[in-house]
């Protein structure tokens, strides 16, 4: 579609809502009189973070580096599920139901368990970056696996193709623009994840991501820092989404066609 | 001797009704012999049983000194895999018997170009050629495996006349020179007609055959063969025949 491709109008019209937003902000600021420790203007919080750049960057690429392996974990986790479900009704009927659990259990309520099982530090976040991640892989994968269309399949029949053929000369390489689709819901929410595990878990001095700065913010009461955390969590999303995204684009090419 | 043979066949796909139902049917190896019928009278069923994908539910259909390995079936849609280019769908029939060989590698590129595609469409996808040019890669992909039985399930029925008679006069010439056993289902009674040596007509509700027509054209067969008189009287036949069929 038109609209999806690139043009300077992709660029330009977010930009000026952001400069426009950055402006409004700033003069609410100056005009209410705020507290810089209730709501910091974005002058503020740009000097924030050009004060604290190096630690940022530190938290930002522990986060990152959690966040990306739960995310491989549920891509490669979440693809042997998906092979799993498709070569049996009965193998997607009993466990179909556990993924769902994955899906629907409140990550903060789960996060405190993990922590007793798999201690403070990088393992209990990735574990609970994984738990937040593998679903979307799953289900997306899962239907491109099944969806297989039926003339496709004839012609493998009549070619005296094995399950095994079928399996990875169609049913796989036609899934993979499906797996796509649930890689780039899962990217972002592997840094949701990565940030709520921090919450928890990322306490030890081993790792100490974005969620620990988060906390710590709070904890003493730096407003500006909590809105430079947040600019840089979600950076951060914008970054691993866009990844997945032009990866996918480039070597999947072949395997994701339109129309 | 018969090439494919079909004896007191019965398919059904629920209890209660019959789809179709042949008692004797022969076809001589190298014929080319159009099922024409109206719609959901069994003609597709009767191909995917000889390509031995349904099974019939009564009776048995032999094929003479071949395996069903050595049927090809061309689907009405191409049905090219979208993920592969044009050479690479054609490979897939030989792909999926063991390692392709150098020489099945040109037997590939042969038969695209006996298909009528030239050497720069090889390496493209399948969103990338026309229509017509998808129906041709997916001819190549039949006649790749150097089959005795050839299976065409309407395979022109979705493009313009123009182009449905230059394929049909290629089909024709391919036929000529591989002498392939050919099993054409059609709607269109001047394509039965250019064809074939044989046409069945069918009647729906059972599916069965209700004339079978010895068509009196010499090959090898002109396009201006569908100008002569001859031809629109026996194409006139063929219809009254089909007429029939819809009206009983």
């Amino acid at each position: 579609m038109s609209e999806d491709r690139f043009s300077w109008r992709t660029i330009v019209l977010p930009l000026l809502v952001l400069v426009v937003t950055i402006i409004l902000w700033e003069v609410i600021i100056r005009v209410s009189g705020l507290e810089p420790y209730i709501l910091p203007g974005p002058g503020e919080v740009a000097r924030t973070m050009w004060q604290k750049k190096e630690a940022l960057l530190g938290y930002t690429l522990r986060t990152g580096m959690v966040a990306v392996s739960g995310f491989a974990i549920s891509v490669v986790l979440g693809v042997v599920v998906s092979l799993l479900f498709s070569q049996s009704a009965i193998i997607r009927q009993s466990g179909y139901p556990y993924a769902i659990f994955f899906q629907t259990v409140p990550i903060v309520a789960v996060a405190p368990l993990v922590i007793a099982i798999c201690g403070y530090g990088a393992l209990s976040v990735i574990v609970v970056t994984t738990m937040i991640s593998l679903f979307p892989i799953i289900t997306s994968t899962t239907t491109g696996l099944i969806a297989v269309d039926r003339g496709l399949l004839d012609l493998f029949r009549l070619n005296k193709a094995s399950r095994w053929q079928i399996l990875w000369k169609l049913q796989f390489p036609g899934a993979i623009r499906y797996l796509l689709t649930g890689m780039k819901t899962s990217a972002g929410l592997a840094v949701v994840g990565a940030i709520v595990g921090e919450f928890f878990a990322g306490h030890s001095s081993g790792h100490q991501g974005l969620g620990y700065f988060i906390l710590v913010s709070q904890n003493q009461i730096s407003t500006a820092s909590l809105f430079a955390g947040t600019i840089c969590s979600t950076l951060l999303g914008v970054v691993v989404f866009t990844s997945v995204t032009v990866l996918g684009r480039l070597f999947l090419r072949r395997w994701v066609w339109e129309g | 001797m018969s090439a494919i043979q079909f004896r007191d066949i019965e398919k059904q796909f629920t209890p209660e009704s019959v789809v179709v139902a042949i008692d004797r049917l022969e076809i001589p190896a190298g014929q080319f012999v159009s099922l024409v019928g109206p719609s959901g009278c069994g003609k597709s069923t009767l191909l995917r049983m000889v390509a031995g994908v349904d099974d019939p539910s009564r009776g048995e259909v032999t094929l003479s000194d071949s395996e069903h390995s050595q049927c090809a079936f061309v689907f009405q849609d191409a049905n090219l895999i979208p993920w592969r280019t044009a050479q690479e769908n054609v490979r897939l029939p030989l792909e999926l018997r063991g390692p392709v060989t150098a020489e099945q590698r040109r037997t590939i590129d042969q038969a695209i170009e006996m298909v009528g595609l030239r050497k720069e469409d090889f390496r493209k996808f399948p969103r990338m050629l026309s229509g017509g040019m998808r129906m041709r890669v997916s001819l190549a992909r039949a006649m790749v495996t150097q089959p005795n039985v050839l299976l065409l399930d309407e395979p022109f029925a979705a493009l313009d006349d123009l182009l449905r008679n230059q394929l049909n006069e290629q089909l024709l010439e391919l036929w000529y020179q591989q002498n392939w056993t050919s099993l054409f289902v059609t709607h269109n009674v001047p394509e039965a007609v250019f064809l074939s040596q044989r046409i069945l007509v069918m009647h729906a509700r059972p599916g069965r055959i209700v004339a079978d027509l010895e068509v009196p054209f010499e090959y090898p067969r002109k396009p201006l063969l569908r100008n002569d008189p001859d031809f629109a009287r026996f194409c006139g036949e063929v219809i009254a025949k089909l007429a029939g069929v819809t009206l009983v």
